[in-house]
């Protein structure tokens, strides 16, 4: 090996190696409560992610957060909005990669090369930590809701952040009942679980009345997802 | 009858000459008491002030005839008393022998009596009651447990009662005295200290009731028990101190004859202390101590509670030598005993005593892990210049991101496919993140084998094209 370290771990996990990258913290804030979403820089790469939690994370209780990226263009001009759970304040903070940094040179700390050159880690930075990761499949039957996939040690989910990406409308219903017409949203959201230090999604609704006579259908939110929970260091 | 006062006679005895004494004489034989088998006390004050008892026996004379002979120190008048009662043997004053002798400086009353009122065995007490023959109004043989069984004061304003106990002990009763013909005794309850707010009780009286099966032929020993209302005041009180009251017992309403009297206090139930927390930590394989530093929610009160730290996982115990003052945080160094082993997490509970309870026993209130020691512990971790938490750790499964596709979904229903190298739909440890700017509803993904395809419904009713990006993630 030219480049890097290599860790694996007894379990025969690649831990770290010389083509590992982290993510590396370009931007933090904090969305107030009553606030569906922040704008972020039209700048930013494609690739950037956004992660959120609660502000302040916590000890105690239960939390839910929604959230998800919007990048489109409007009139020719393109919009990012990383929307997060109106009435819920939230921190946030957009990691990239880090290989689209550039090297510290302050002399101190660690960095680590990939074999392309490129920046695998840099201890100079505030990072993205990430601490556990879950591939979802929704479906048409299973949003994949589980109130507790990740179950850590006291104090583990306290400060933590989830990306924002899986947490989203994952099904809109109209139907009929009783002659009357109404729809239904199913929100797919994160758990933060501090008290007992778990963290899960979990599925919170919506309802409203239709017009008489609306059609009655059920559309639904496909496809591979990933859940990621991690630390803002 | 109105009792003066009661003694016992621990039965001792002496034989002279075919004479054979038994009761009390001065260090001889027997001895006289407050309380069965209690401790020697002659004193006879209630009788006559100042006065000892110097002897009290039985004297057998041939014949089959006796006498009982009563000693007091002093030149006593021959009043006062109007009966004294030995076991259940009632002797009048009236009818007895009286006498001083200047140069004991003694008084003697003496009865011609056949055989002995003090039993049959020595060592075996026998109660003995000077009666002054007054009437039935004016009984005083009561006595007052000081204990009080006091619940805690509520938190916040005085909205809330509070209910309180106590326990008396009536001895000696005599079936006609004013407690036990009423069954019951006066009480009052006075506030000490605390904050009277408009409309509350200064104080609180009433009759306390002796119940009714252990007074109907029973002449000692009655126990009862007696719930008080007392109004809290406006004011939360101030920890561990809380409000002071006195409880006095009187035999009348009138209050003039007060039998005993005890002060309480009701503590304050949560010093508002309250949502005691402290944060979890990591230390060293080779720590000796931890420092925690404990935080409440709000400013304590003025008192500075004892303190108790519990450690669930290897259940010790500490006292620390500080409680919680009046900071909101207090900062304790946990001895090595009361830390894990290597490797370990402990759970520590917090409570708190007022000095009458103990509070807050708040579970997984804050833990503790010690790092392992070297044959335990791999890999690498680099830590920020603040915080705990490490900004490196190879203890994590990194994840890093195999590709990033952007593209355009057509309104009407269109779909776009990308290949990724190294993704397979079928495996777990292969992640997508994607989105579109469309409403959610429309989109969907599927995969099969590198390829990713990224759909939008024709039911969409917008009429722009969306966007999407899609991220493959190695988890």
């Amino acid at each position: 090996m030219t480049y890097g370290i290599t860790s694996v771990n007894s379990s025969g996990f690649t831990q770290i190696d010389e083509t590992s990258e982290v993510f590396q913290v370009i931007q933090t804030g904090t969305k107030p409560t009553g606030v569906a979403y922040v704008t972020l820089p039209n700048t930013l790469a494609t690739d950037c992610l956004v992660f959120a939690r609660p502000t302040g994370g916590g000890t105690t209780g239960v939390k839910y957060l929604g959230g998800h990226i919007s990048d489109f263009v409007a009139g020719g001009v393109r919009t990012l909005r990383a929307n997060m759970t109106y009435n819920v304040a939230c921190d946030y903070a957009v990691v990239q990669r880090c290989s689209l940094f550039t090297t510290p040179t302050s002399g101190y700390g660690i960095n680590i090369f990939k074999s392309n050159s490129d920046l695998g880690f840099t201890s100079e930075q505030p990072m993205l930590r990430a601490v556990a990761a879950r591939a979802v499949n929704f479906t048409t039957s299973s949003g994949a809701f589980d109130g507790g996939w990740y179950q850590g040690a006291v104090g583990s989910i306290d400060a933590a952040y989830v990306m924002l990406g899986p947490y989203i409308d994952y099904k809109y219903e109209q139907y009929q009942s009783l002659g009357e017409n109404f729809f239904r949203y199913t929100h797919r959201k994160a758990k933060f679980d501090y008290t007992n230090h778990t963290l899960g999604t979990i599925a919170t609704y919506s309802n409203g009345d239709l017009q008489r006579g609306s059609s009655v259908f059920t559309r639904t939110h496909t496809g591979q997802k990933t859940e990621i929970m991690g630390y803002i260091v | 009858m109105a009792t003066l006062q009661t003694k016992w006679v621990d039965r001792g005895s002496l034989t002279v000459y075919g004479i054979t004494l038994t009761g009390m004489s001065g260090t001889a034989f027997g001895t006289v008491s407050n309380t069965q088998n209690g401790t020697s006390n002659a004193t006879l004050d209630s009788v006559f002030s100042g006065s000892s008892i110097t002897s009290l026996y039985h004297t057998t004379v041939g014949g089959g005839s006796g006498t009982v002979s009563f000693t007091l120190t002093g030149n006593q008048s021959n009043s006062t008393f109007a009966t004294i009662k030995i076991g259940s043997v009632t002797l009048s004053r009236s009818a007895a022998t009286y006498s001083y002798n200047s140069s004991s400086n003694s008084t003697t009353w003496t009865w011609s009596v056949s055989s002995t009122p003090f039993g049959a065995s020595n060592g075996v007490d026998t109660e003995v009651t000077w009666d002054d023959g007054t009437g039935s109004n004016a009984v005083t043989s009561i006595t007052f447990d000081p204990t009080v069984t006091a619940s805690t004061e509520p938190s916040g304003s005085g909205s809330t009662s509070n209910y309180f106990s106590w326990t008396n002990i009536v001895n000696n009763v005599d079936q006609n005295s004013t407690i036990n013909g009423a069954a019951r005794v006066w009480y009052r309850v006075t506030r000490n200290s605390g904050s009277i707010g408009s409309g509350e009780l200064g104080y609180t009286s009433g009759w306390a009731n002796i119940p009714q099966s252990q007074r109907i032929g029973s002449t000692t020993n009655y126990t009862f028990y007696v719930n008080v209302l007392i109004d809290d005041d406006a004011v939360d009180e101030t920890a561990r101190q809380g409000e002071s009251f006195t409880l006095s017992i009187y035999s009348h309403s009138n209050q003039t004859e007060l039998i005993g009297a005890v002060d309480f206090t009701l503590y304050d139930a949560d010093f508002s202390a309250s949502s005691i927390s402290a944060s979890s930590q990591t230390i060293t394989s080779t720590a000796t101590s931890a420092s925690v530093t404990l935080t409440q929610s709000q400013t304590p009160e003025a008192a500075n509670p004892n303190m108790f730290v519990y450690n669930t996982s290897t259940l010790t115990g500490w006292y620390p030598s500080v409680g919680f003052g009046t900071s909101t945080t207090q900062t304790l160094t946990l001895p090595a005993t009361m830390l894990p082993s290597a490797g370990d997490t402990s759970n520590y509970i917090i409570r708190l005593y007022n000095g009458d309870a103990w509070y807050l026993q708040q579970p997984w209130n804050f833990s503790i892990t010690r790092q392992g020691t070297s044959t335990g512990a791999y890999g690498l971790q680099v830590f920020p210049p603040t915080g705990t938490i490490p900004r490196l750790d190879t203890s994590d499964r990194t994840i890093r991101v195999l590709g990033v596709h952007t593209g355009t979904l057509a309104a009407g229903g269109s779909s776009a496919t990308v290949t990724q190298a190294g993704f397979s739909s079928s495996s777990s440890s292969i992640g997508l993140d994607w989105q579109t700017s469309g409403a959610h509803e429309f989109t969907s993904l599927t995969s099969s084998g590198t390829s990713i395809t990224i759909s939008r419904s024709s039911n969409d009713p917008s009429s722009l094209s969306n966007t999407f990006q899609l991220r493959v993630f190695k988890i």
